[in-house]
């Protein structure tokens, strides 16, 4: 994973998300141990603070749980959780976006509809 | 603590020891040089007349190149050894308390060593004449012991008829004095560039002079402690002054210069 | 209080004025990143905490204690700069046995084994490295050291770029790994900004600003567009800064992003265009 410093995302987000995406799409599995921030800020190369920033924020959501001198786990459901809260931002995240451009662009609802059928 | 430390990473044993060995080797052959001429002196003086007074003996002694190597030894190791010292307590960040106390301890330890380097070369090159001299001038053994210890830049008269004792005090007390002049000197180049560089070379190759000289034409003992003794005081005093107020800075000006 | 206090901080000379009236508290434990133009001070500011030079006016404090020519308190703080203080003729493995009788916490395998990583010969004496390699026995020691608070001063002159990399990364690790506190003292602000948590910002000898760096980049964006739009959006905001390259403007302005209009795009500012915004003349 790369961090993208140009982005308007704060890295800590980006590193949450990164974190999300891998616990939905299984590769790291729920009850499994996630790396720990010092590994991620050295091969990131960000601040551990700003890592430990973002792994808080999944353990803030419950998707994350430390275990007091082992490490961090992805917590049981957690992959339901975050897949929950996705397809509550999804209307925000893509389809608001995508109204707007289509606006710009002259589509009407015919034409979208056209286009999601096509793809 | 950190005083001992500083002497301790600075004063580097095989090092010194090599430099010792040396000037040891150096003093030694100077000497040999030296008490050649001396004897053929002495020869000189026997064959004009059977008997010689002790003032005519006192007379011989000239300028001793190993006494003067001595002092700039002394002055070169006080230059090298406060400079490195400096350095490094800026980079370990020992403070300029403890920098002084080791700058004293080293001057002490350099005059120490060049002294206990030059008398026991001296010492050797003038037992080897005695033994040669034994065997031809019975008379002259104890009479070139006086010559021998005639070292300048101390005057004869101080030496004369005090021996072994007074004369390592007195190299002891001499290289000490050229040490300072060194860390001195180290600190005057630290803190001016250009052409006051230049100025504070010749001062203080000047105040060495002085010295020297001073205590070759000065004929009271007694005087010439006194004012070895107060250049002493002054010097530790300066001593201490600048490197109270040693910095960085001063160091960037020794590297531009 | 546990970190290094600075109050009214001064260090005139005879014709210029370095540092001007500086007050800031570096904490313990952090990653700090020092950044100002040539000259602004930097160098200034760490060689007076490091009691190398000595102020004109003001104090230093270290965890609540005065720190000048305080061994104790010096005892806390280790530099590493430009200036070559350990004697040359020693090699690498016994200059850092000579810091480790002063900096007893100094973690002698670690340094060996970074100087693996680097490549660094422990058996070369330190007057025979090149450049690049002087700076990284130097940084080696310092990021060795275990001092509380720990200064580099122009830390990567002369590395390529993996080893600029791999300090980067050692640096990190090492400070996740003991807490103390790294003071990156830099020009290379872009390579850096991302482990940096806080920026001091020095401008001419002044303090421009001491702030979290993601504070100080989400405080700030970047609109670009045709010229007269920029400009008739920025009325009225203050503006940091700007580049114009052929009619297309992009202004640096503080604040957040509102009611942007059609053929304006906004993007983050780095930190390293926000600096030289903040500090061109």
């Amino acid at each position: 994973m790369q961090i993208n410093f140009e982005s308007e995302k704060p890295i800590f987000v980006q590193l949450a998300d990164w974190l999300s995406d891998s616990i939905i799409s299984g590769a790291i599995k729920e009850g499994e141990q996630i790396p720990s921030t010092t590994e991620m800020s050295v091969n990131l190369k960000i601040n551990p603070a700003t890592a430990l920033k973002g792994v808080n924020m999944l353990v803030d959501k419950g998707i994350i749980y430390k275990k007091r001198g082992l490490g961090m786990f992805v917590s049981q459901g957690a992959v339901e959780t975050l897949k929950k809260e996705r397809q509550s931002e999804f209307f925000g995240e893509y389809i608001r976006k995508m109204l707007d451009e289509a606006a710009k662009l002259g589509l009407t609802k015919n034409d979208i509809i056209e286009l999601i059928e096509r793809g | 603590m950190y005083t001992k430390k500083l002497l301790r990473t600075t004063w580097n044993i095989k090092e010194v020891l090599s430099l010792v060995a040396v000037f040891a080797v150096i003093v030694a052959i100077f000497s040999f040089i030296e008490f050649q001429d001396a004897r053929g002196d002495l020869d000189d003086l026997y064959k004009k007349s059977s008997t010689v007074t002790q003032e005519q003996i006192d007379k011989i002694s000239v300028v001793s190149p190993v006494g003067i190597m001595a002092m700039v030894a002394a002055l070169g190791f006080g230059l090298a050894f406060t400079a490195q010292m400096f350095s490094l307590s800026l980079q370990v960040n020992v403070t300029r308390k403890h920098l002084h106390r080791a700058t004293l301890l080293s001057e002490l330890i350099c005059a120490g060593l060049i002294t206990a380097t030059v008398f026991p070369a001296r010492m050797g090159v003038n037992l080897i004449f005695s033994k040669l001299c034994t065997g031809r001038y019975s008379v002259l053994s104890d009479k070139f012991r006086d010559v021998a210890f005639n070292t300048a830049p101390f005057s004869k008269n101080m030496v004369a008829s005090q021996g072994i004792i007074s004369g390592i005090l007195l190299m002891l007390f001499g290289s000490l004095l050229f040490a300072l002049i060194g860390s001195l000197l180290l600190n005057f180049l630290s803190r001016f560039k250009g052409a006051g560089v230049v100025a504070a070379s010749i001062l203080c190759f000047f105040a060495a002079a002085g010295i020297v000289i001073t205590l070759i034409v000065l004929s009271s003992k007694w005087i010439s402690i006194a004012v070895l003794g107060s250049l002493l005081v002054i010097m530790l005093v300066a001593q201490w002054k600048l490197i109270k107020t040693q910095t960085l800075d001063s160091k960037s000006a020794v590297k531009a210069a | 209080m546990r970190g290094i206090e600075l109050k009214n901080l001064t260090k005139h000379y005879k014709d210029t004025k370095a540092l001007e009236d500086i007050s800031l508290t570096i904490e313990y434990g952090k990653i700090y990143g020092l950044l100002g133009r040539n000259g602004a001070g930097k160098s200034t500011m760490v060689n007076l905490i490091s009691n190398r030079i000595f102020p004109t006016s003001g104090e230093i404090f270290v965890d609540g204690e005065m720190s000048i020519e305080n061994d104790e308190a010096l005892r806390k703080i280790f530099t590493m700069s430009e200036h070559n203080l350990l004697p040359v003729d020693r090699k690498f493995k016994d200059a850092v046995k000579l810091v480790k009788e002063f900096y007893p916490a100094l973690d002698e395998d670690y340094a060996f084994a970074l100087a693996e990583k680097f490549e660094l010969d422990v058996k070369k004496k330190l007057m025979s490295l090149s450049t690049g390699y002087s700076s990284i026995s130097k940084l080696i020691i310092a990021l060795a050291s275990g001092a509380d608070y720990i200064f580099f001063d122009e830390p990567v002159l002369g590395l390529d770029p993996n080893h600029r990399e791999l300090f980067y990364k050692e640096l990190i690790d090492r400070y996740a790994n003991t807490g103390s506190t790294f003071v990156i003292s830099t020009h290379l602000i872009d390579e850096c900004a991302s482990l940096i948590e806080k920026a001091i910002i020095i401008d001419k000898g002044r303090l421009a600003t001491a702030e979290d760096t993601e504070k100080i980049m989400q405080d700030s964006y970047t609109v670009t567009g045709p010229a007269e739009l920029v400009d008739k959006y920025t009325a009225g905001k203050t503006v940091i800064g700007s580049d114009n390259v052929g009619g297309i403007k992009s202004a640096y302005v503080k604040g957040k992003a509102e009611n942007v209009p059609q053929g304006l795009e906004i993007s983050k500012a780095s930190l390293q265009s926000l600096f030289i915004r903040m500090t061109n003349d």
